[in-house]
């Protein structure tokens, strides 16, 4: 199935319908998909800035907990951003910056893994006082850059369409 | 209102108005902003009410630090997206809710500041705070929540 077809089938599906349907439905959207964006940045200013070195006198192990934070974040945004492409599909599949929204929403996706897998094992045995190494900075200080990124970029949708 | 109009014909005004980059810069500013002040004030919240336990007060408090940077983005971003339409906005209901909640916002986040700095020794590191301050942690949740809907709503008005 090509783009247009599959956008075709979206937008007549009755989910699609639903979301377009009530006018207070889609700024009500809006605003779950704002305050997920700002959970999930709250969660991940706290986490990221302190493997990039940002002491805040806190052990890792610690800031592991907030985690669950982050993945809430998530979850409202990916469940809201999907209604909108299924609310609205014409649009978005022709939107230069929800194109690159997405590229950094998989780059950031990329990241995560990257960290889970090879660098968060090296560090449950980290003290308030121990600093990662350059690379474990560097994926602290990327993860920071490609989620505000995806953040401009969504804020951008309105305006490079 | 006068000042206002003045304010609206501004070369300022106008830049962010009908430049390429004007509005959305100050949009973004204003979405980076938000993501970094309310998303650490909810985490804050939380704490208060009882989650992320193994984090520490006084931790809270230097994170408070990074919640004054991002209002003060949002501040400024505000008043450069305010200007250009400061006649209609002060007249916008979503507008004043907006401004009314923040001020509350601010309010309870200084009063909670202040407890945390002068009071948070003597409360149990393994629970939340005490019963008041919880009740202070909810609203103010709930006032954030609120001030983003109501911006939100700010660029609908008139469309219902």
């Amino acid at each position: 199935m090509d783009l247009n077809a599959a956008v075709n089938w979206m937008s007549e599906t009755a989910l699609s319908g639903w979301v377009t349907g009530s006018p207070w439905l889609w700024p009500g959207l809006e605003t779950l998909h704002f305050f997920g964006l700002s959970v999930l940045i709250g969660g991940l200013v706290i986490m990221d800035l302190r493997v990039m070195g940002y002491k805040f006198g806190l052990p890792l192990s610690v800031v592991y907990r907030i985690m669950p934070l982050v993945f809430a974040g998530f979850a409202i945004n990916a469940c809201t951003g999907f209604l909108f492409v299924m609310g609205d599909p014409h649009r978005y599949a022709v939107n230069y910056a929800f194109k690159v929204k997405m590229v950094l929403l998989l780059c950031a996706g990329l990241n995560a893994l990257w960290f889970s897998w090879k660098i968060s094992p090296q560090m449950k045995n980290w003290t308030e006082d121990t600093e990662g190494s350059r690379s474990i900075k560097f994926v602290g200080a990327a993860s920071l850059i490609l989620w505000f990124g995806v953040g401009i970029h969504g804020r951008l949708i309105t305006f490079f369409g | 209102m006068v000042l206002l109009q003045w304010l609206e014909g501004t070369r300022f005004s106008d830049w962010v108005l009908t430049s390429m980059i004007g509005f959305p810069l100050m949009l973004s500013l204003h979405a980076v902003g938000m993501a970094i002040s309310v998303g650490l004030l909810i985490a804050l919240n939380l704490r208060l009410l009882g989650l992320f336990r193994v984090i520490s007060w006084s931790f809270m408090l230097r994170v408070l630090g990074l919640v004054w940077l991002g209002l003060c983005v949002n501040f400024l971003s505000g008043v450069a997206l305010f200007l250009p339409r400061g006649a209609e906005y002060v007249r916008d209901p979503a507008f004043i809710t907006k401004i009314l909640l923040i001020c509350i916002g601010v309010s309870i986040t200084c009063y909670l500041r202040k407890m945390l700095a002068c009071q948070s020794e003597s409360w149990n590191v393994n629970r939340g705070a005490p019963l008041q301050i919880r009740f202070c942690a909810v609203i103010s949740i709930l006032v954030w929540f609120g001030t983003i809907m109501s911006g939100r709503l700010i660029a609908y008005v008139g469309s219902f």
